[in-house]
């Protein structure tokens, strides 16, 4: 998935983007209430973010603010508050403001992980925990696992988020540009991740079938049927 | 030994009516003294004035008879003896014949052998005339009299007392219904005492009073203060610390170094903890939000079971009674909410490995119980106990259920532990009875 988070405490806001990222996710980290605001704007219109991690302390502004525009778009995204207000009310003003989750810091990162999980389930955002793929490989997304021919796989934290997102829908094609925009974290580049590459190492292990190419379109995973 | 306490209205009955007492006494005592003074003056005057009224010209007492002697009668106390020289009885009233009266008694007044007799000599000397009246008989009149001025003033003290317990009572009505204003006052209330009705002695003290208010007004601001901006200050920081630990567990390699970070994620996780407890027992002191509005326990159990929803610890072993109804009490949701967090973190802390379950009742019970081993009699007795500040041992082992008794104070509520719960051989129970919301 990709991951907008709004935080401005430098310290935990690096901890919970590396998390997230070695979670297979790509994280874009936004620290003002202000580039937030940009960002969600165009998050509505362009759709390259899956959900977003709130904090409500911003020094420029509330983030309950924020969540009031993100509730005001047409379309419906996850927001999940980060907050420290750990009282009954705040939780209750921030779930009646839209907010899907509310976690108090400080909190677990596995916690965390597994709160954003459970929402994106609810948004259909997140794969199927347990997929088979043509060629014979299969998928075990919570225990992080593949196994092809009794043989345990090892997959790279990248590989992973890229078999996330093709998982999401199997069988819906996704371009190379959206992939990109899903899978790297803001002004993230590196050769032996581009998404070239990561396809064919992922075709390695998981089998050719898994996954096909349809010309000038994208990318599409290889589900088992039944 | 604290100094005996004394009430100024009971100090002001007794010595006002000592005080009247004793003036009363002393003016019957001078009335006394002046009446028996008058009393004689007037009794002499009498013995004196019927001693003139007989005739003792020469003529008259030539014949044996003496007709113009006025008649005295028989009962009345006076008695009259004329004489002779000789001490003859020439006349006399009464029966008696022998009167102890000295016939050489000077002219003039004179108490003689229980008499008081007033004689009087012709002027050749030869006859006596003496009028007299028992002095016993003057004793008694003069005790009636007396009498009669006092016990009046006798049967007047229970009046008085009354009279004086009225006027008091009167007089401390201000302050007594100062006092029942300022009891009923809400516990968070911490502005100055208003003495309207009270009387201007007492503004010296009220100004001392207000002063010192005022200095508590400030350290309360402070402690609200604190507690509602320093969760956010701390809570941050601490986050950060966690989080950062925690990614340092995942990235460095099995052995001494990630043994030693998941020792500063547990260390940051009793820090914050404690952090916590802190924080809630600042906001339950200082009396942050102690609303008084319709809460639903239904509601109110399912918020605050979210936030174990994804503890790895809790997620197996916590299980949820709710009614089918919302269950509506008053008091203040976020009290509340530390009240009930409180009670499941100790049942999951104190037991573990033990299913623990939160029931919520009708119409105001929240019910958070465990089969774990339970605690000793003794200990259940000290954890029961009215919150005390010194009863914080060590985080987990008693700030939680004191936060716990304080909150079920303030809100009216019964806090109950049993271990084991009647009916289980083993286990503990706390039981938080709210008062249900007015329909």
């Amino acid at each position: 998935m990709h991951i907008t988070l709004i935080e401005d405490d430098i310290d935990l806001g690096q901890a919970v983007a590396d998390h997230l990222v070695a979670q297979g996710h790509a994280v874009e980290w936004l620290k003002t209430a202000a580039h937030a605001r940009d960002a969600l704007a165009r998050m509505s219109e362009r759709r390259d973010s899956d959900m977003a991690l709130l904090d409500l302390g911003l020094p420029d502004g509330d983030g309950m603010d924020l969540l009031a525009e993100v509730r005001r778009q047409p379309t419906p995204f996850p927001v999940l508050v980060l907050s420290a207000r750990d009282q009954i009310r705040d939780r209750i003003r921030g779930l009646a403001s839209g907010a899907d989750d509310y976690l108090v810091k400080p909190f677990d990162l596995e916690e965390l992980s597994a709160r954003v999980d459970a929402v994106a389930r609810r948004y259909a955002l997140a794969p199927t925990p347990l997929l088979q793929l043509e060629g014979g490989a299969q998928v075990d997304f919570h225990g992080q696992v593949v196994r092809r021919d009794g043989l345990v796989l090892s997959l790279t934290a990248m590989e992973w988020a890229l078999l996330r997102c093709l998982a999401v829908h199997p069988g819906q094609t996704w371009s190379k540009d959206a992939l990109t925009r899903r899978l790297y974290s803001q002004g993230e580049s590196s050769d032996s991740n581009t998404l070239e590459v990561l396809i064919s190492r992922l075709r390695k292990k998981l089998g050719p079938e898994a996954i096909s190419t349809t010309r000038q379109l994208g990318y599409r995973l290889e589900r088992l049927p039944g | 030994m604290t100094p005996r306490r004394w009430s100024l209205a009971r100090l002001l009955r007794h010595r006002l009516l000592a005080a009247v007492a004793l003036l009363w006494t002393a003016a019957a005592v001078v009335a006394t003294v002046a009446v028996r003074h008058e009393l004689n003056d007037v009794l002499d005057s009498a013995l004196l004035s019927l001693a003139e009224q007989i005739p003792l010209e020469a003529g008259a007492l030539a014949a044996d008879n003496i007709p113009s002697l006025p008649a005295i009668p028989e009962e009345d106390v006076m008695h009259v003896l004329v004489r002779n020289q000789q001490g003859h009885v020439l006349r006399q009233s009464g029966p008696t014949r022998n009167m102890p009266w000295p016939l050489d008694a000077a002219p003039g007044l004179q108490s003689v052998n229980g008499w008081r007799v007033a004689t009087r000599r012709t002027v050749d000397g030869r006859l006596v005339v003496q009028v007299g009246e028992p002095l016993n008989e003057r004793r008694q009149s003069l005790t009636e009299s007396t009498a009669a001025l006092i016990l009046p003033l006798l049967a007047l003290l229970p009046l008085a007392a009354l009279l004086i317990d009225l006027l008091l009572r009167r007089s401390f009505k201000g302050v007594q219904e100062a006092s029942e204003q300022w009891r009923v006052r809400p516990e968070a209330d911490i502005s100055p005492l208003q003495a309207n009705d009270l009387p201007t002695e007492f503004d010296p003290m009220m100004a001392s009073i207000n002063a010192l208010v005022d200095r508590l007004q400030g350290v309360v601001r402070a402690e609200r203060a604190f507690a509602a901006s320093s969760a956010h200050e701390l809570r941050t920081p601490l986050a950060a610390a966690r989080a950062q630990a925690q990614r340092l567990v995942a990235e460095l390699p099995e052995g001494d170094a990630q043994e030693r970070a998941l020792a500063l994620v547990r260390s940051l996780d009793r820090l914050g903890n404690t952090a916590t407890k802190l924080l809630q027992l600042s906001r339950v002191e200082s009396g942050i939000g102690l609303a008084r509005e319709p809460v639903d326990l239904r509601q109110l159990a399912t918020l605050v079971l979210d936030e174990f929803r994804h503890h790895a610890d809790a997620v197996h072993r916590l299980t949820v009674q709710l009614p089918d109804q919302p269950v509506i009490v008053q008091g203040d949701i976020d009290a509340l909410g530390i009240a009930i967090r409180n009670l499941i973190e100790n049942a999951l802390k104190h037991a573990p490995q033990a299913q623990v379950e939160v029931r919520v009742e009708a119409p105001g019970r929240v019910i958070v119980s465990d089969d774990g081993p339970g605690v000793a009699a003794e200990t259940l007795a000290t954890l029961s106990q009215p919150y005390s500040r010194g009863s914080t041992r060590s985080e987990g082992t008693g700030l939680g259920l004191a936060i716990v008794a304080r909150i079920a104070e303030q809100q009216h509520a019964a806090l109950v532990l049993q271990s084991p719960p009647p009916g289980a051989g083993q286990g503990f129970r706390a039981t938080l009875t709210i008062a249900a919301a007015a329909a």
